[in-house]
């Protein structure tokens, strides 16, 4: 099914401000990604362009032509800001990249630079303190013409990564680990986990960045022979980097208004608590059509979108129990013959 | 289905009044039933 974006929901996505550019003010999101880029940088003595891309993208280009097919449940409007048949908000930065291979065609000689693409990223999220709906990436593609780039340059990669964002010498009980994973643009993919100790000393594994060697069939899309051309592609969550790096519990602190917050969020030291106003939970009872509604992903963006100016008011929304028809009894109040999920 | 919403703002203490009346406006855009049950007032 697909639904569009209202031109209010559409402007107001597009007005917010990109934490990764510092055209619209300094913030330690922009050391941190300027920390990765240099280190990667000096591990490969190669240099770098950022691009900063509106996120309106061409829908071909944020899946078909990056290996996503035709049926990918990730495409469903439940998931994915669609504003015409054929135009989004990029769900990754990685929409940038078949434009950027295109670009590299007239490229005939020797090629070897490190491409930066930061930004927001456009999803429909569940509520807690570690996700928002416009949610901030980078994509870092090492793209090389005639020579080859394989499975050790990316373990070098992430390695370098993990040390920018989590330098051993401030976090030294940091270990890292990569599992298998599968993208459509990627061949060899790998997922990147940090072990980190939280602010409450608890030991966690957590995801960091999704990686691997450029797939064949996308940069044969853009006319790049892949015998000739080769390319690492890493894609790391910015927000979540941020607050591994700061020790930050809750996303919307990166965001926040308050000026001894604020202060805290134009440098890299660990963030300092102020303290916190309680918290006041409301538990509500709802009747939904389909028990495919009781989605935390699909209840938070709607919650979000009712409140607009006040969701950053709301730190979590939580399912407590869901409960279809046939279990409840008739009496239950509130409750809708023919409606699979209630109360 | 049950659902926990959990309100806290960054930079202020909410009012109760406040925190109903948010409540009212996230249950009226998720609730399909058709006993509405409001508590804002």
């Amino acid at each position: 099914m697909k639904t569009y974006l209202s031109l209010s929901q559409l402007n107001s996505a597009l007005s917010l401000r990109d934490l990764s550019d510092p055209g619209a003010g300094p913030h330690a999101m922009q050391q941190l990604l300027a920390d990765v880029v240099v280190a990667l940088e000096r591990l490969w003595g190669v240099p770098s362009r950022t691009h900063r891309l509106n996120p309106l993208v061409a829908t071909a280009d944020n899946y078909d032509r990056l290996g996503y097919s035709p049926d990918d449940v990730t495409r469903d409007s439940r998931y994915s800001r669609h504003v015409s048949p054929t135009v989004m908000l990029r769900s990754h930065t990685s929409a940038g990249i078949p434009a950027l291979l295109d670009s590299l065609r007239g490229e005939l000689g020797h090629y070897d630079e490190l491409h930066v693409l930061p930004g927001l990223v456009y999803r429909r999220d569940a509520i807690d303190r570690t996700h928002v709906g416009a949610p901030h990436q980078v994509d870092l593609w090492r793209l090389k013409a005639r020579g080859l780039l394989g499975p050790s340059d990316l373990q070098a990669m992430m390695a370098a990564v993990v040390e920018a964002v989590l330098p051993a010498a401030e976090n030294p009980d940091v270990q890292w680990r990569s599992t298998p994973a599968l993208h459509g643009y990627t061949a060899a993919g790998r997922q990147l986990d940090v072990l980190v100790t939280q602010p409450d000393g608890r030991r966690e594994w957590l995801e960091l960045a999704e990686c691997g060697l450029a797939a064949a069939p996308v940069l044969r899309c853009s006319g790049l022979d892949p015998r000739r051309w080769a390319g690492l592609a890493l894609g790391m969550g910015l927000d979540r980097a941020l607050m591994l790096r700061k020790g930050i519990t809750d996303i919307r602190l990166l965001r926040s208004g308050q000026p001894d917050v604020q202060a805290q969020m134009l440098n890299l030291a660990p963030y300092r608590p102020v303290s916190a106003m309680p918290d006041i939970r409301r538990d509500l009872s709802l009747v939904l059509d389909s028990g495919d509604d009781a989605d935390v992903e699909l209840l938070g963006d709607s919650a979000r979108t009712a409140l607009g100016a006040d969701a950053d008011v709301l730190a979590a929304l939580e399912v407590l129990a869901v409960t279809t028809t046939p279990e409840l009894p008739p009496a239950a109040s509130g409750c809708v013959p023919g409606r699979s999920t209630c109360c | 289905m049950l659902l926990r919403l959990v309100l806290q703002p960054l930079d202020r203490t909410l009012t109760d009044r406040e925190a109903n009346a948010l409540r009212d406006r996230v249950y009226l855009a998720l609730h399909r039933g058709e006993v509405v049950e409001l508590i804002a007032g």
